[in-house]
């Protein structure tokens, strides 16, 4: 019986590394284990077999029944591997080709450049402030110490409604109306994007166009507070490699006032045709909050200081996108913002 | 304002290039825009003497020349000039001289006569056809006859020289004074400034020669008259034209090169009047008359209100005061004996009149933005002396000088810790006590803590402590100052919900494939019917802009939807067929004249607007927009902003919009906005031949409710159970009915209730339709059986049958 056993063994195990069909190997998984198989004919005769003998030969057909389903078993992982392979291999697709079209909207560069703004100024806990775009003459001029007759404020370059009522030809409207709504309450602190109006239209100035205002008024704000932070808005906004240079302006509503360069960002300062050969940028106007500012907007001069900016949102965009015509932002060509 | 550079050496000792000083002065405030020589590269032109001039053989206008640069040699030099004639000393370009433009000058023949060089004129050597002196004009420039034979041309007449464009800011009109530019030099660089030299003549000749009237003080604070007699006009010196040059102004004869030299140096407009044609020798000054007409220097008549100041002699006005002269005393050819005016205006009365008769003059250009009234009779003397110097006049003795009420200087205070405190600074107090000596304030008082300083009559931007701040700060370098963040108690710094609403709209747009477009808020009134509003749409009341640029931007936009429509129409006709755009901006709105207290309704908008067909790709994925592609957008966005009370109703009557394709937004009871197809009439205003598919709605709807919070719901333990259910209902049944009539049922379980299907087709009957509800039964307690779903769907069909006259469909 030993030897029947063995032999058994013997022939399965041949017969199975002998054949590579699944089928086949289905056969003798028949042949060999199934109910009218080799081994259970076998098997059928221990009876026979003395007390001794029985456990040694059960013993043995175990071992002859594992080695011969572990090897059934392994034989089939490998042919269904393969015949998986081969199906695999004629699926191949193209993978160069496109994806499925998915829609894909643009920001218009003028909002990114807003937003942008907006989330750097909001870390630096700005919050953000609005106010009408036809605005009085008060809020506009008279309030930001640009007294009627002011050489500053140039009848060439205000759309008006009326004698009193004029297109915002600034943000900075924004600060008075920000510090009133506050109502004496510190700090005041706020960014106003929006859209402003001047009677211009040339390739280099459109009748409307955006700014960024921004007003900082509390207790101890120095001429410091404002580098450092239109420092972290520049590092933020145009990386931390820009520098940034203040030289004096005038703007009737701050005192001292400066207008302020970053080094270039097409050059890094070397000088280029996009610095016209400085090495500097000029992008936004600001100082400290003129004392009668402060006033008009409820605060007095004695106890706080301020400081305000304001800069151009188109100046910003076509420096950072490197667009070369300013028309170019309100044509809404597709193609154009597509880009963005 | 343009500099000579130097001028500028005149009164300063400077050490550094034209290009260092520039950047010296814009960095403290005063920005010089450019820098241009003056030289614009012109080497090898020397002083000459023309020995010879005969006719050009072969010619009727050349002339053959011979010119010495040394007095020994001689050049031949064929010459086109009219007026070049032998013994005149001439600017010669020598063989191998440069000119303007790298024009090299070569040895040449010229109908067969050698030409060794070319006798120049003022505009070949680079000056400005504009800025070249009358009698330069039309042919060579004969120097005069003590120009030193020989020497650099351009060196002998200054042009080696550099001119500052200087960009003013409004509060630096000092700087219109090249001398004041001096002052601000000095000050940069730490050197003295050289006094200008005058003589005065005392006396009371004047007084018997002239009669000054002031009838307007209020308006003219300061006048001062000052006299030559026996003067020669003729050309100003070389130095005098150059600088006037540089300044941007054209030489034109001595007398009248002095006052405009005077008004350059200065900054102090001065008049020059003819005294023999000064009526009565008098001058008045007084407002005008109504209906009153004068005819100024430019030849022209100006009509006069009221309010204008003028100069008047016994007789008639003589000019426009501040603003320009008459031409009835202008100094001429034969002037001898000369009455100089110089006086101070109120500037915003010479503001008003210039910008009333369209004159914006150099004199009127200082005279608005505040000149120095101090300096007014020193600049009468200053102009006397330089008409003795260049015109052989002799001065009258005396000076009218009508000051009713003399300026009285401003004093301010500083304390020096409140510069620190203000510029973040640690600037030591005697530097700042040192920066203001040096630009000139005069100090009345000081301590250690501070000073009280006059400032300069020419400086008057300076009235309070922050004015001197500044200037503390600018002379110390705003470089200097500190980077510090500022520091104290601060805002959250966050947006306000609705700020983050409409973020969340245009968001949810871009993510939708919608690209962004910004448009200008002035429209033309021409588009009310474009979009065929009826004539008493409110939208037609729009705000007007009472100076537009043209009409295209004449009145405030009640709308989005025509820049959308243009924006569209420009694509279209860039053969960019395929859109889909929004635009979220205000429009305005008024019932009532607006005013200080009153202003416009601005209202926020959100447009959006569809035409042609998605991207497409190689699997054929492509869809034509169409009114669901739209209203799919629009339920997306009120889905992320978790708006779910909202519905539709058709609208039919709106003009701008097809009657059959267009719906009405509601939120609640409020009405958000409208969206559809745009009526093919509209279409064709804009001349767009395909569907626009658009929506309008108003952002305060959208948001009026604030940001919902979504509650989480419980997942569902039990299995849903879904059931179909097709009803063929008349075509005009809305699906919105079914759907209310399956709800009115109050169905249990109902959990989802979905259109998955719509078909219409002859077999159904004709105006039939059939719509597929995919409906999902759900409980939260048990697994439905059938027998219970069934019950609800049999009352739901029951609901169809009776309220929409539907059958279930076999």
């Amino acid at each position: 019986m030993k030897d029947s056993l063995l032999e058994i063994k013997r022939n399965a195990l041949e017969a199975i590394e002998r054949y590579n069909d699944l089928d086949k190997i289905n056969e003798l998984r028949v042949k060999y284990l199934g109910k009218k198989g080799e081994l259970t004919a076998i098997l059928k005769g221990m009876g026979k077999l003395s007390k001794e003998e029985r456990p040694v030969m059960g013993e043995l057909a175990n071992t002859v029944r594992d080695a011969i389903n572990d090897a059934l078993e392994e034989k089939t992982a490998v042919l269904k591997e393969a015949v998986l392979n081969e199906k695999l291999a004629a699926e191949t697709i193209d993978v160069t080709m496109s994806g499925v079209g998915m829609p894909q909207g643009h920001f218009h560069p003028l909002t990114q450049v807003i937003n942008d703004a907006k989330r750097i100024f909001n870390g630096l806990g700005f919050e953000v402030a609005e106010g009408p775009e036809i605005e009085s003459d008060y809020y506009n001029f008279e309030a930001l110490n640009l007294p009627p007759d002011h050489p500053a404020r140039d009848m060439q370059d205000t759309f008006y409604i009326n004698d009193k009522v004029v297109l915002r030809t600034q943000t900075s409207g924004v600060q008075v109306h920000s510090m009133e709504k506050m109502n004496g309450k510190l700090p005041v602190k706020v960014i106003a994007p929006g859209r402003v109006y001047r009677k211009d239209d040339d390739a280099t100035h459109s009748p409307m166009f955006h700014q960024i205002e921004g007003l900082l008024v509390d207790e101890n704000i120095t001429m410091a507070d404002l580098k450092g932070v239109i420092l972290a808005f520049v590092h933020e906004m145009f990386g931390p490699d820009v520098k940034i240079r203040l030289r004096p302006s005038y703007f009737p509503f701050t005192e001292p006032s400066a207008e302020i360069d970053i080094s270039c960002v097409a050059c890094g300062g070397k000088g280029c045709r996009v610095c016209s050969h400085t090495g500097w940028l000029e992008i936004l106007g600001s100082g400290m909050v003129h004392p009668n500012v402060l006033r008009a907007g409820g605060y007095d001069p004695e106890k706080v200081t301020g400081f305000a900016f304001g800069m151009g949102v188109e100046r910003i965009a076509m420096l950072r996108y490197d667009i070369n015509d300013l028309r170019l932002l309100f044509a809404n060509d597709e193609r154009f913002l597509e880009q963005f | 304002m343009l500099v000579s550079y130097n001028w500028l050496k005149d009164y300063v000792d400077i050490e550094e290039s034209a290009q260092e000083l520039a950047e010296i002065i814009t960095r403290a405030g005063v920005e010089v825009g450019g820098i241009e020589p003056t030289n614009k590269g012109v080497s090898g032109v020397v002083v000459a003497k023309v020995l010879e001039c005969v006719d050009h053989p072969d010619s009727d206008h050349l002339h053959v020349c011979q010119v010495t640069t040394d007095g020994n040699n001689r050049i031949q030099v064929v010459c086109g000039a009219p007026n070049v004639a032998a013994g005149q000393t001439v600017m010669f370009a020598q063989v191998g001289a440069v000119l303007p433009g790298d024009m090299v000058i070569g040895k040449r023949s010229m109908r067969g006569q050698e030409s060794n060089g070319m006798i120049c004129s003022m505009q070949e050597i680079g000056i400005p056809e504009d800025l070249v002196a009358p009698a330069d004009k039309d042919g060579i420039r004969v120097l005069p006859e003590d120009a030193p034979l020989g020497a650099d041309v351009m060196e002998y007449l200054g042009l080696n020289d550099y001119v500052l464009d200087l960009d003013l800011t409004p509060n630096r009109s000092d700087c219109l004074s090249v001398y004041n530019v001096a002052k601000e030099v000095g000050a940069l660089l730490k050197k003295p400034v050289k006094s200008i030299e005058i003589t005065t003549l005392d006396g009371d000749a004047i007084n018997s020669k002239m009669t000054v009237t002031n009838k307007a003080p209020e308006l003219c604070h300061r006048f001062t008259g000052t006299m030559i007699e026996g003067a020669k006009i003729g050309r100003s010196p070389i130095w005098m034209e150059h600088r006037l040059q540089c300044a941007g102004m054209r030489p034109i004869s001595n007398l009248v090169d002095v006052t405009n030299y005077v008004m350059m140096e200065l900054g102090q407009p001065l008049h020059a009047y003819d005294y023999t044609n000064l009526a009565g020798h008098e001058i008045i000054v007084r407002t005008a008359e109504k209906d009153e007409y004068i005819t100024t220097l430019d030849g022209q008549d100006r009509a006069l209100t009221e309010e204008m100041l003028l100069i008047c002699d016994g007789a008639r006005a003589i000019g426009v005061a501040g603003v320009m002269g008459g031409e009835n005393t202008e100094v001429e050819d034969t002037t001898q004996d000369v009455f100089i005016e110089a006086a101070y205006f109120q500037p915003t009365n010479v503001r008003r009149t210039a910008v009333a008769l369209g004159l914006r003059t150099e004199a009127s250009l200082r005279f608005e933005k505040n000149v120095d009234i101090d300096t007014t009779a020193f600049a009468g003397w200053r102009a006397a002396n330089l008409m003795v110097e260049t015109a052989g006049a002799t001065l009258v003795a005396g000076q009218i000088d009508d000051y009713p009420t003399p300026h009285a200087p401003v004093e301010v205070s500083l304390k020096y810790q409140k510069a620190n405190d203000v510029l973040g600074a640690d600037i030591p107090f005697a530097d700042m006590r040192g920066y203001l000596v040096d630009l000139g304030f005069e100090i009345i008082e000081e301590d250690a803590e501070g000073l009280r300083v006059k400032v300069p009559s020419h400086r008057p931007d300076v009235s309070i402590q922050e004015d001197l701040i500044e200037e503390i700060a600018r002379l110390y370098g705003y470089d200097n100052i500190p980077v510090t963040l500022p520091f104290g108690a601060t805002n959250p710094g966050v947006l306000t919900v609705a700020q983050r609403m409409v973020d969340k709209m245009k968001s949810t747009l871009v993510g939708l494939g919608l690209n962004e477009i910004v448009t200008y808020s002035f429209i033309s009134k021409k588009h009310c019917d474009l979009l065929r509003y009826k004539a008493d749409d409110p939208r037609r009341q729009q705000i007007a802009v009472s100076n537009p640029l043209s009409e295209d931007m004449s009145v405030m936009r009640t709308s989005l939807l025509p820049c959308m429509l243009d924006t569209i129409s420009a694509n279209v006709h860039h053969q960019q067929q395929n859109l889909a755009l929004f635009e979220a901006s205000s429009v305005f709105f008024s019932d009532h004249a607006l005013d200080m207290e009153h202003l416009a309704d601005e209202r926020q908008h959100l447009v959006m607007a569809l035409t042609g067909q998605t991207r497409r790709d190689w699997q054929g994925n492509q869809k034509a927009y169409d009114f669901y592609y739209l209203k799919g957008l629009i339920e997306t966005l009120l889905s992320n902003l978790h708006i779910t009370d909202w519905h539709v109703e058709a609208v039919k009557d709106d003009a701008t919009w097809h009657p059959g394709r267009t719906a009405a937004l509601y939120i609640g009871d409020t009405y958000a906005g409208i969206f559809g197809e745009i009526h093919p009439l509209v279409c064709k205003n804009y001349d767009l031949k395909a569907p626009v598919y658009a929506a309008e709605l108003a952002v305060d709807a959208l948001i009026k409710d604030g940001e919902a919070v979504p509650v989480f719901a419980e997942l569902p333990k039990y299995p849903a159970v879904p059931r179909d259910l097709a009803v063929v209902v008349d075509k005009d049944v809305p699906m919105d009915a079914i759907k209310k009539a399956i709800l009115a049922t109050e169905p249990a379980h109902l959990k989802k209730i979905d259109v998955f299907d719509v078909y219409e087709g002859i077999q159904l009957g004709l105006g039939k339709k059939s719509i597929a509800f995919s409906l999902v039964f759900q409980s939260d307690e048990q697994t439905l059986t059938d027998d219970l779903v069934q019950a609800e769907l049999d009352k739901i069909v029951k609901a169809i049958e009776d309220q929409c006259q539907g059958q279930l469909r076999g």
